[in-house]
This record gives C-alpha cells, sequence and structure tokens, in this order.
C-alpha cells in the first residue's frame, strides 16, 4: 500500500471484492414488481367496476411483496397488512374468492380494515388467491369507491383473470429469484476469488503453501476486525498490483516483464 | 427457508463456499430453495435446475440443485437460457431447468424469454445434456480456486491481473488453463521474489487509528 492512496481504494482492474452486490438484488425485486404492477394494471381493464388493483405475492401467510396500479391501491393494502386483517388476508387464507358488498353496511367482517378503507374512500373490495397446483401464493385485489361495486360479471372475470395472473406472477417471481441466485452467486465468487489470489500472493511472497498462506491471511484479517477477509484479501492483492507497477518502472530485472504478444 | 431446504450435500458445498466471506445478505441456500419451490410451482414435473457462472477466464463454476441424481434418461424436457447476455461481468451465465415429461417447459421458456428481452432461439429447449449424472452440489470450485491462487501467484511475480490471466490462458507449453495454474502453483514455493521496492509487511495494512 503506498502512502499517496487511500487503503482499500487502490484499482485492480475489474478484480475487486464487491459489496455492493445488494444493489444488484435490489434491482431484481425491482424487475419483479415492474411485473407485479402490469399484472395489477392489466387486471384493472379486465375486472368490471374496479377502480384499482393491488397484486400481493406471498410465502405461506407472510406478505414478500406488493404492487398496485395506482398509489390509492397500495394505502388500502398498506392498511390492510399493517392491521393483518381484511379480505385480502381472508381469501388467501381460505383459498377463495371473497367480495364485500358495501363496506361498513352489512359487512362488519374486518372493522379496523373497513375505518381505514373508508378514510380512503374505498366502499368495495374483490380479492381473487392466486393459486398454483393447489398453492396460494398471492391475490389480486380489486377496489372500488362505489358501493356494492362487484356483482357476479366482475367477481367471474376477476376469477378468469387470477387463474392467468397466477403463472405470470410466478414465472416473473421465478426469474426474479434465478437473477437473485445467480448475482448471489456471482458475487460470492468475486470475494472468494479475490481470497484465493491473496493467498497466491502470500504463497509466493512468503514462500508458504496454501494452508500457511490462508493461516496468514486470517491472522491478518484478525488485526481489522472492522474488515471482513475479502476486504483485506483485496488490499493484499492491490498491494500487490501496485508493488508490480513500481517494480516495472524502475526496471527491476527480478520482475518478469509480461510478453509483449 | 434453511439449509434443510436443500441437500445435504448442496448444503456443504455452500457452507464450504460461504465460508469465511461476509456477505450475510447473499443467502445462497434459501435463494436456492426458493427457486426450486418456485420452478415446483411453475412445471409440475420439474426435476431441477442448474445455474452457471464464469469466474476468471471464463472457468465455470455449476451450482445443481435437483431432488435426485439425474441422469440423461431421466430428463424429458430441459430448457437452457442466457442470463445477462449484455453485460460484460455476466457473459456465460445460464441457468437450465430440467423436467421429467416433454414440452413441461415449453411455456416457461416463452415467459422467461421474453422478459429477458431475448429472442425466442435464445432459448434452448431439449439441448444436449450432460454426459454425466447430475447431482445436487456445487461443481467447479477446486479448479476455481487453483486459478484464482495461480492469479495471485502471478501478479506476486509481478504482473498485472490482465497479464497474468492471459499467461494463463495462453501457456508457453501448451497447457490448457487449470494443469498451467497447477504448475504455477507447484513453481510457486522455493522461489526466490524479486526484489521488492519495500518488503511486503501484515503491518502494511493500517491499524484501526490509521483508517
Amino acid at each position: 500500500m503506498t502512502q499517496d492512496q487511500p487503503f482499500g481504494s487502490t484499482p485492480t482492474e475489474s478484480f475487486t471484492h464487491t459489496s455492493g452486490g445488494i444493489t444488484d438484488v435490489i434491482a431484481t425485486r425491482a424487475t419483479l414488481r415492474e411485473s407485479m404492477v402490469a399484472v395489477a394494471r392489466s387486471a384493472v381493464s379486465a375486472i368490471p367496476a374496479s377502480d384499482g388493483v393491488g397484486v400481493t405475492l406471498m410465502a405461506g401467510s407472510a406478505v414478500v411483496m406488493t404492487a398496485g396500479s395506482a398509489d390509492f391501491v397500495m394505502d388500502v393494502d398498506a392498511v390492510q397488512y399493517g392491521l393483518d386483517e381484511g379480505p385480502c388476508l381472508t381469501a388467501v387464507a381460505e383459498g377463495r374468492t371473497l367480495s364485500t358488498g358495501t363496506l361498513g353496511r352489512g359487512e362488519t367482517r374486518w372493522p379496523r380494515f373497513t375505518a381505514g378503507a373508508a378514510a380512503l374512500g374505498v366502499r368495495s373490495v374483490a380479492s381473487f388467491p392466486l393459486v398454483l397446483h393447489d398453492e396460494v401464493i398471492g391475490s389480486i385485489n380489486a377496489y372500488a369507491f362505489a358501493d356494492d361495486a362487484f356483482d357476479g360479471v366482475s367477481v367471474d372475470a376477476g376469477e378468469r383473470f387470477a387463474a392467468t395472473a397466477a403463472i405470470a406472477v410466478n414465472h416473473a417471481q421465478l426469474l426474479a429469484t434465478t437473477e437473485l441466485l445467480q448475482t448471489q452467486l456471482r458475487h460470492t465468487l468475486t470475494d472468494r476469488g479475490v481470497i484465493e489470489s491473496a493467498v497466491g500472493v502470500l504463497m509466493f511472497r512468503g514462500d508458504l503453501d496454501d494452508a500457511q498462506a490462508h493461516d496468514h491471511l486470517r491472522r491478518v484479517a484478525e488485526l481489522h476486525p472492522d474488515l471482513d477477509l475479502a476486504a483485506v484479501a483485496q488490499v493484499i492483492v492491490s498491494d500487490a498490483v501496485v508493488w508490480a507497477g513500481n517494480a516495472r518502472q524502475h526496471n527491476f530485472p527480478e520482475a518478469p516483464q509480461p510478453d509483449p504478444e | 427457508m434453511t439449509f434443510s431446504a436443500i441437500s445435504a450435500v448442496l448444503a456443504a458445498d455452500l457452507h464450504e463456499l460461504l465460508s469465511e466471506l461476509s456477505v450475510a445478505q447473499f443467502d445462497l441456500p434459501s435463494s436456492a430453495a426458493v427457486l426450486r419451490r418456485d420452478l415446483r410451482l411453475a412445471v409440475r414435473s420439474a426435476l431441477g435446475f442448474s445455474l452457471t457462472v464464469r469466474g476468471p477466464l471464463q472457468l465455470p463454476v455449476t451450482l445443481h440443485v435437483v431432488d435426485a441424481p439425474l441422469h440423461r434418461d431421466h430428463v424429458a424436457s430441459s430448457l437452457r437460457l442466457p442470463l445477462g447476455p449484455t453485460a460484460a461481468d455476466t457473459a456465460g451465465t445460464t441457468v437450465a431447468f430440467y423436467a421429467d415429461r416433454p414440452g413441461a417447459l415449453v411455456d416457461l421458456a416463452a415467459d422467461l424469454t421474453a422478459a429477458l428481452r431475448l429472442p425466442l432461439t435464445a432459448a434452448e429447449l431439449d439441448g444436449p445434456l450432460p454426459t454425466e449424472v447430475i447431482s445436487s452440489g456445487v461443481v467447479g470450485l477446486a479448479d476455481f480456486t487453483v486459478v484464482s491462487r495461480a492469479v495471485g501467484v502471478l501478479i506476486a511475480q509481478g504482473l498485472t491481473v490482465a497479464e497474468a490471466r492471459t499467461a494463463l490462458a495462453s501457456p508457453d507449453d501448451g497447457h490448457s488453463l487449470v494443469p498451467a495454474a497447477c504448475d504455477v502453483l507447484t513453481n510457486a514455493r522455493g522461489s526466490t521474489p524479486p526484489s521488492p521496492t519495500r518488503p511486503f509487511r501484515s503491518t502494511d495494512l493500517p491499524s484501526e487509528d490509521q483508517q
């Protein structure tokens, strides 16, 4: 490490340990959310009387992700999932379509949700579970500002839409998980590669075998508990690269010169 | 989701891969198990998947997640897709899905290629399968380790990262990549290091109060 280069900032030619992988992880979730928003917007057209539609992805009883066709949809969903009470959760738990009629008028199953939805102007809800192979993976939630908005035609249309949407949402989720896994594996291998290259540097410089070099790397890392092993390895590799550059600049004869070819 | 959701062999391989790394946000076992679940939901006859990423010098490392060891004749349908084909750092990354029912992966191929904005021809349906049995686990880590260490040795000998990779990819003696890397490691010990401008010391790393 040279004095004029801040610790940990030495460039190493696309050979850097990564702590930025989480950005890619977030990006894969963003892609999934975009797909779910597209499904929600299609549902508004497909389900008569709906003013807005939300799509919820679940794992068991846990909400994994929500997306909506409009801001007010996200607000209503937030009320529902914040209270852990509402027609969507009931539809998912029971695995069947649930249409509310007019909230607050004869519909008394979810009093806290009803109050929250009314504050947002929502008077009717229809929830359609997304089912694949008898497993509920989420729901489509249609909201309307009108009283008793969802009749049999709306429910039939919603159920048909949900059957197709379940496949689309599952495929989007599968793709997002695939991209998440490849991102995680790629970044893990990048860090592992930096560590192993640092082991190689130490093997050569210290005349060590691989186990000794690895032990040495671990001992160095223990001196810097605020850094992870890959970050310490990165410093060692970067230092070696800088050293090689200095050696070449000063024409040290021992330093092998690269083949001009 | 825990390690128990995937096979013991795969869990052990991933544990080895992740050991000493602090990429805690990267829960590979859970992600592998979730993808296996998502695949089973998408295609009932799915048997598992293989995800291949490329390390230095395009060296493949493959994560296999299958319910049971797969012989070629168990697989009636397969789908292989490139991931991130335009980004240099993901070049060569592919995922392959397997199913035991012919045609089971056609709909998935159409949806995924559309989502990835790939031409349908980019999806390889029912292409050639590996001749060897596919078992859950991580394949290619040992070679990855050898090559990564050899790159480190060559850097310590004065090469840049790019030069080190080039030297391994085109060894003078005609060896292929991994044997060439093994040679580098074999010869690494006992060499006299070039005279440094200053000797490497672990104390080169700054103490906490210097940061």
